[in-house]
């Protein structure tokens, strides 16, 4: 009798306690480290170069935010896409240094943030994209791609409300955007760009877990009906409400949908 | 390896069955009870909430097996509200009826319970957004339903025959925390039908 219950107790823990096997990334990863001028600040680059990275054409770039959390994750998704060719050749870079996030990705200077964006995205744009176009085979065209979870999604709203003429994106991925942040600055941001632009040539995937709470949730669809009702003509947009998940748990499946949805003719 | 066994997951039923052959006492039976507690849980946010459960033994000999129904809700009063930006008639909450199958073991007195709840996890979300900063007012909804299971522990001390206080803890096996937090509290047990 003592065994069956053994039985039991173990085969339970072994039924609940399986994990899907992680994917192996089919690629090379590099990794460097830059200085910025702008923020006085290094910060490590994670390169994965896929399968289908052509040294000898110019390749898409993707930039993902959080390299230290996001890389191996997102490395994952490009791995298996550049694979079945639903993917166009390209490089993906992920930007570490993810201690600062809190400095770097907020807008303006706030509790939880230090209003470190603009200088941010002038790194980006001044600094680290040159810098990766001298190493690597890049589309010089400003067609990157940029990806953000959480402060990292309230960053790429940012960018993606940033001057559209000297913009380096123009696909952007954000996912569980903490629009919360200052009681939903990244609105002004928003309004003003529409003051200033009557078009916004992007593709723009955003995604938001079920879970997420009332302020998250509320402000995603009020943002998502303010950029339809601007009626730009070159706005390309999907947007999805990420089902059973959380603020952390929705970051890898809103990834994959939104590569998914920028790289679809 | 598909399937990965957890190693804290075998580690703690031979603890458990360790506990048993050496110090529990076979005199102390365990009887029928009606445990209440108050827990903070959760992991994205902070939820603060309580639980009620009844616990029958299904062995009282060598091995002492329980068997329960649980039900449990805890609740987010704030979420990421701001002066500027707040929640109106919001309700943000977590009901989780389980069935909870245990292992009870008595010392003189101390209870340690190790228990594992399979059942359900309910998220209700709803209520207005007001954000008075950008100027406007928002309704969100949302009602979900999961599969809820994991690993509960709960030492109790014996004040007397007919009640014992203790800790909760609960930590879910669900992939997406979000789904299912972990549980942290303080209970109160009343024992009714002692058999010794």
């Amino acid at each position: 009798m003592k065994n069956i219950y053994l039985i039991i107790i173990c085969s339970f823990f072994i039924l609940f306690s399986c994990k899907k096997e992680e994917l192996e990334i089919i690629g090379i990863t590099e990794e460097f480290t830059i200085k910025s001028m702008i923020i006085n600040d290094d910060y490590p680059i994670f390169v994965f170069l896929p399968s289908n990275y052509n040294p000898n054409e110019p390749n898409q770039l993707i930039i993902g935010l959080d390299g230290e959390f996001r890389f191996d994750d997102i490395a994952n998704i490009i791995s298996e896409k550049s694979q079945n060719g639903s993917i166009p050749p390209c490089i993906f870079v992920a930007v570490g240094n993810s201690e600062e996030r809190n400095r770097d990705y907020t807008p303006t200077k706030y509790e939880y943030g230090e209003g470190g964006a603009e200088n941010y995205y002038h790194f980006l744009k001044n600094e680290l994209i040159p810098e990766l176009e001298s190493k690597y085979s890049i589309d010089t065209l400003n067609t990157k791609t940029l990806i953000g979870n959480s402060f990292g999604g309230l960053f790429t709203n940012y960018a993606m409300f940033q001057n559209r003429i000297d913009n380096p994106f123009n696909k952007f991925i954000s996912v569980g955007c903490s629009f919360w942040f200052d009681s939903g600055v990244i609105f002004e941001y928003e309004e003003n760009y529409s003051l200033n632009h009557s078009d916004l040539n992007a593709k723009y995937y955003s995604g938001m877990g079920t879970l997420e709470g009332g302020i998250n949730l509320g402000s995603f669809n009020e943002m998502n009906d303010r950029l339809k009702n601007r009626h730009y003509s070159h706005l390309l947009m999907q947007t999805e409400f990420l089902e059973k998940h959380g603020h952390t748990g929705a970051a890898t499946i809103g990834f994959k949908n939104g590569l998914n949805y920028v790289f679809t003719n | 390896m598909y399937l990965q066994i957890k190693t804290y997951s075998i580690f703690l039923v031979l603890c458990t069955l360790a506990l048993n052959n050496l110090y529990a006492q076979k005199e102390n039976q365990n009887s029928n009870s009606v445990e209440i507690g108050f827990i903070v849980a959760g992991n994205e946010a902070i939820y603060y909430g309580g639980y009620g459960k009844f616990t029958m033994p299904l062995s009282q000999t060598k091995h002492y097996f329980t068997l329960g129904a649980s039900l449990t809700s805890y609740f987010d009063f704030k979420g990421e509200s701001t002066s500027e930006a707040y929640l109106k008639n919001d309700v943000d909450m977590r009901v989780l009826p389980n069935l909870v199958a245990g292992y009870s073991l008595n010392f003189k007195k101390f209870q340690l319970n190790l228990e594992i709840p399979i059942g359900l996890s309910i998220a209700i979300t709803k209520g207005t957004l007001v954000n008075e900063k950008i100027g406007f007012e928002r309704e969100y909804s949302n009602k979900e339903s999961f599969f809820n299971y994991g690993i509960a522990l709960a030492p109790k001390y014996k004040i007397n025959e007919k009640n014992l206080i203790g800790l909760y803890g609960f930590l879910p096996l669900v992939s997406d925390k979000a789904q299912s937090g972990y549980q942290f509290g303080v209970n109160w047990t009343m024992i009714f039908g002692k058999n010794n």
